[in-house]
């Protein structure tokens, strides 16, 4: 049931666990948009209080209307994670902060030091939920509005709120939020952090999972046949055979038996049909995914309804997997959600295709859904396309599983959708803003893909270059104004300078993770420092703090990362303090007020730019490391996808065709042998011909699926046998050779198999094959040719070669290649004993 | 009656030819192997009934009855499939064509399908 009005709202705030298999990246966008606006509660319950007690001033008022406006914004993209709209909700999310963070400041500049950062956050947020490009321009919009805060902040006086206000108000205030931002920045960096690594280990789970998976349902597909239509195929020939012979001897019995056997060659046919549409509904090649998923639900154990809106075509890889993950969610519902559910599925494909799964059964606790296999299957298939699935469950609350893949995946599939997104334009010009913004970083830096070394260091130029402009304005300022502080402040600036020309010596030779610690700690006491000296410099020193902290996500361990953390948010209190509390050394007081505005406004958005370009280089590595791995992923399904459709076809053309036509034949017969006795006999001799070729013709099928010698006898044997169908004379030396886990046997297998075709494609006529297979550590194997050999780019270039790497990578293994033209082809495979991580789980 | 019979697989083909042979008041017409190939056909020649495989390469059973329907509303169309009728879809439908399961054809069927004068549908 949908609930509505206040107890939505409420539901929406308490907030059920919402799961993501291997990444829960929901669950923690709404942690932050919960944390953000627990925050925005604890000032709005503040000011209220300032407004009772201290000031009477109805500018409060209008700044606790905008906090609550904020809060309302926020709640519905609450509202909205729960209705699986992510980009959504991050926008919301980032409006909301966004907007709320320009109107105070133009109110209450003070406010600008602690709101710097709260531009920031969305965007920190968003790394880990936006493409390239949605993320690109969220920077610039986040450009755009740090610098109108910056320039609103400093320009402009406020309502002179703040001279209403005691002091002490606004220091707690300052010191309350500034910290907690920075609470929120790091969270959001350690979370970054956290989603490099689990990323890289969960693709490579998930692939070894499908693999296994795959090879599996060949082995079962294997045995299916083996004792299912094989087996009825040579019953049927040997009953052909008997009426045959009986024509002469017992032409009564011959009727009756042919009736049999019409019906025997009928059953065998349907079951064979029911395997091979299990193994690729044939409505999904012809009609698409509707119409399979429709056949699906009229038999379906449960009342199932399909809805579909804007569902045309896509690629094979993309339909199956959606069917499949849709099979797999229905067979759990007829087996957990109980008798009396409905099932409701929605396909929809609005900005990407996404499916909607419902059941109105009994629904289970979130602990029992990562234990069971269902979800994780369904999770790595959707996974390999380039989706993501979320589940949303509760005891009594029914199933709801939410798939979706984005339109960038439909798009690089070469699925074309005219709908346009609302709002391109704005994107474009957003999108543009921050490459803009982008290209001025890199040249700074002299590289667009440059090394953590290069950060610091650009890092430390900057803190240089402010040192030695601050010391030399001081020097300039000290003739006209003799203030004592400004020979002090040139003095302190040169030693930073110092300091920092001998800390980029350090930095440029040392391993990074020291590199990283020292300008670290120089990043943190030049703010410290900066602050102290310019209090009005306090939302510059805040962006300053947080740079490390977002440099480090990518290169540091979890323990260091802690460190990096701790000191961070400790050095946020100390700026504050510093900001709130030190007199400075009087540069407001004494330069003219553009002076100082400029340069705020110029500090600000420099340090904006910095954090900014850090935010975008941890995007940029969390799907470079994933890339090659998901890639792999993707073409390891799309294989096994591939293998499927090629085996129904293959059934579906040969045993299912020639079994419907001996039923149809064996009527024929029933009919002659009323009508014309004398022309039965060669018919049932060609018939059980037929069944017989039928039936070898499946054996050979069933043998390419999962040979069975690899099952009973391992590895070795397996080997010798497909050698011996090989174009090529073929040697095996197998010494000392066991058995395995049958993942890594049959890996092993398809790709020496793999590597034998492709020699009898590509060697040459009168090329030789040796195979060394050996135990040392773990099974490795030498597979060498005499043939022609090949160019390495070459061979990089097929299919062949990339599917063995993508098959030993899933089990933990390795392959190295040595050819040349003329030279032959070595390959050269190793699986180390603690190989196959997850063989063991793959088998529940 | 004039049958043509269309399956793009020729096991199929010779096994509804022997079928044709031995039911009451049939003759092949002829056989062809897609669609395309049994429209051409339908022009040059006198066929009273189409037996027509659903799943062929090129536009498939459905488009070609349709067609078939369209030009020579005379003609009898059944389409054979391995697949139940349900699980094809709906716009899939061809108006006035018999549909009937390979795994159940025979002499008998054919012969029903005309003496009911091809009304009763599966």
């Amino acid at each position: 049931m949908e609930r509505r009005g206040a107890r939505e709202l409420l539901a929406g705030l308490r907030g059920h666990e919402i799961i993501e298999i291997g990444a829960p990246e929901w669950e923690r966008l709404r942690t932050y948009i919960q944390a953000d606006l627990a925050g925005v509660l604890v000032a709005v319950g503040w000011l209220i209080v300032l407004r009772l007690l201290v000031v009477d001033d109805a500018w409060l008022v209008v700044i606790v209307s905008l906090l609550l406006v904020m809060a309302a914004f926020l709640v519905r993209a609450v509202q909205l994670i729960h209705r699986f709209r992510r980009f959504a909700a991050v926008v919301v999310f980032a409006l909301a902060n966004w907007i709320v963070a320009v109107a105070v400041t133009s109110m209450v500049p003070f406010a600008l030091s602690t709101l710097a950062l709260a531009v920031l956050l969305p965007v920190l947020v968003a790394v880990q939920h936006m493409n390239h490009a949605r993320l690109a321009a969220m920077l610039g919009a986040t450009m755009l509005v740090g610098t109108a805060l910056v320039v609103v902040g400093t320009v402009h006086g406020g309502v002179g709120l703040e001279d209403q206000v005691p002091p002490g108000v606004t220091h707690a205030l300052a010191i309350a939020f500034i910290p907690f931002i920075t609470i929120l920045v790091s969270l959001a960096a350690w979370q970054n952090h956290g989603m490099l690594v689990a990323r890289t280990e969960a693709l490579q789970e998930s692939r070894a999972r499908l693999v296994a998976a795959a090879d599996r349902e060949r082995c079962q597909i294997e045995r299916n046949l083996h004792e299912g239509a094989q087996r009825r195929l040579l019953a049927a020939a040997e009953q052909t055979r008997e009426a045959w012979l009986r024509l002469d001897t017992d032409p009564a019995q011959v009727a009756p038996l042919l009736a049999r056997l019409s019906d025997d060659l009928q059953e065998a046919s349907a079951e064979l049909r029911g395997l091979a549409h299990g193994i690729y509904p044939p409505q999904l090649g012809q009609y698409g995914l509707e119409t399979a998923l429709r056949a699906v639900a009229q038999h379906a154990p449960l009342p199932t309804t399909v809805r579909a809106f804007g569902i045309g075509r896509y690629p094979p890889e993309i339909e199956i997997n959606i069917y499949f993950c849709l099979l797999e969610a229905l067979r759990n519902a007829s087996r957990h959600a109980g008798d009396g559910a409905t099932v409701t599925i929605t396909l929809q494909d609005r900005n990407g295709l996404s499916f909607d799964f419902r059941d109105t059964g009994a629904g289970c606790f979130p602990d029992a859904i990562h234990q069971g296999t269902g979800m994780i299957n369904m999770t790595d298939r959707l996974g390999a396309i380039g989706g993501t699935l979320t589940i949303d469950t509760r005891p009594g609350g029914g199933m709801r599983l939410h798939g979706h893949l984005p339109r960038a995946v439909l798009e690089s599939a070469g699925v074309r959708r005219a709908a346009e997104e609302r709002g391109g334009a704005v994107r474009a010009a957003l999108e543009a803003i921050w490459y803009v913004v982008a290209r001025l970083y890199t040249d700074l830096q002299r590289s667009t893909h440059p090394h953590p070394h290069q950060y610091i260091a650009t890092g430390l130029w900057a803190i240089l270059g402010v040192a030695l402009g601050a010391g030399t304005v001081s020097v300039a300022m000290f003739p006209g104004a003799r203030v004592p502080w400004l020979p002090a402040l040139a003095a302190g600036c040169a030693t930073v300078a110092l300091l920092i020309v001998l800390a980029l010596r350090v930095v440029r030779r040392d391993r990074i993770e020291r590199a990283i610690g020292i300008s670290a700690g120089i990043t943190w006491c030049y703010a410290l420092a900066l602050t102290a000296m310019i209090p009005s410099a306090l939302p510059y020193a805040t962006l300053v703090t947080v740079s490390p902290v977002l440099l480090s996500v990518a290169y540091l361990p979890r323990r260091r990362f802690k460190v990096i953390m701790g000191c961070t948010i400790a050095t946020a209190v100390a700026i504050t303090l510093a900001g709130r509390f030190l007199p400075g050394v009087g540069f407001e007081r004494n330069a003219p007020g553009w002076v100082v505005s400029a340069t705020v406004i110029v500090l600000v958005v420099l340090g904006l730019t910095r954090a900014s370009y850090l935010a975008w280089h941890n995007h940029v590595m969390l799907v470079a490391r994933a890339e090659a791995l998901q890639e792999s992923r993707g073409r390891l399904v799309a294989a096994a996808d591939r293998e499927r459709r090629q085996i129904e076809r293959d059934l579906h053309d040969g045993a299912q065709q020639r079994l419907v036509a001996a039923a149809v034949q064996s009527r024929v017969a029933q009919r002659l042998l009323a009508t014309q006795p004398a022309d039965v006999s060669p018919l049932l001799a060609q018939l059980s011909e037929d069944l017989r070729e039928a039936g070898a013709e499946l054996r050979d099928l069933a043998h390419g699926i999962y040979p069975p010698q690899l099952a009973e006898s391992g590895l070795e044997a397996a080997l010798r046998a497909a050698v011996r169908h090989s174009p090529l004379p073929a040697e095996i030396h197998a010494d000392g050779i066991g058995r395995y886990p049958p993942e890594i046997e049959i890996n092993v297998y398809f790709c020496l198999l793999e590597a034998l075709q492709n020699a009898g494609k590509h060697a040459g006529e009168h090329a030789t094959v040796t195979i060394d297979l050996r135990d040392q550590d773990g099974l490795s194997f030498d597979f060498r040719d005499t043939g022609d050999g090949a160019s390495p780019d070459l061979l990089r270039s097929g299919h062949g070669i990339t599917n063995m790497y993508d098959r030993l990578g899933a089990i933990g293994g390795t392959l190295t290649i040595d050819t040349g033209r003329g030279a032959g082809l070595h390959l050269h495979g190793v699986i180390p004993n603690a190989a196959a991580p997850v063989a063991g789980d793959g088998k529940t | 009656m004039r049958v043509l019979v269309v399956d793009d697989l020729p096991s199929f083909r010779r096994a509804v030819a022997g079928v044709i042979a031995v039911a009451d008041g049939f003759v092949l017409a002829g056989e062809a192997v897609s669609g395309e190939e049994a429209l051409d056909f339908i022009e040059d020649e006198a066929v009273g009934m189409v037996l027509m495989d659903v799943n062929m390469p090129g536009m498939g059973g459905l488009e070609a009855a349709r067609r078939i329907r369209c030009r020579h509303p005379d003609i009898t169309v059944v389409l054979l499939s391995v697949n139940n009728t349900e699980d094809l879809p709906r716009d899939a439908m061809v108006m006035g064509a018999h549909y009937r399961h390979k795994d159940r054809f025979g002499p008998d069927e054919l012969e029903a399908l005309w003496s009911d004068g091809g009304r009763v549908n599966s």
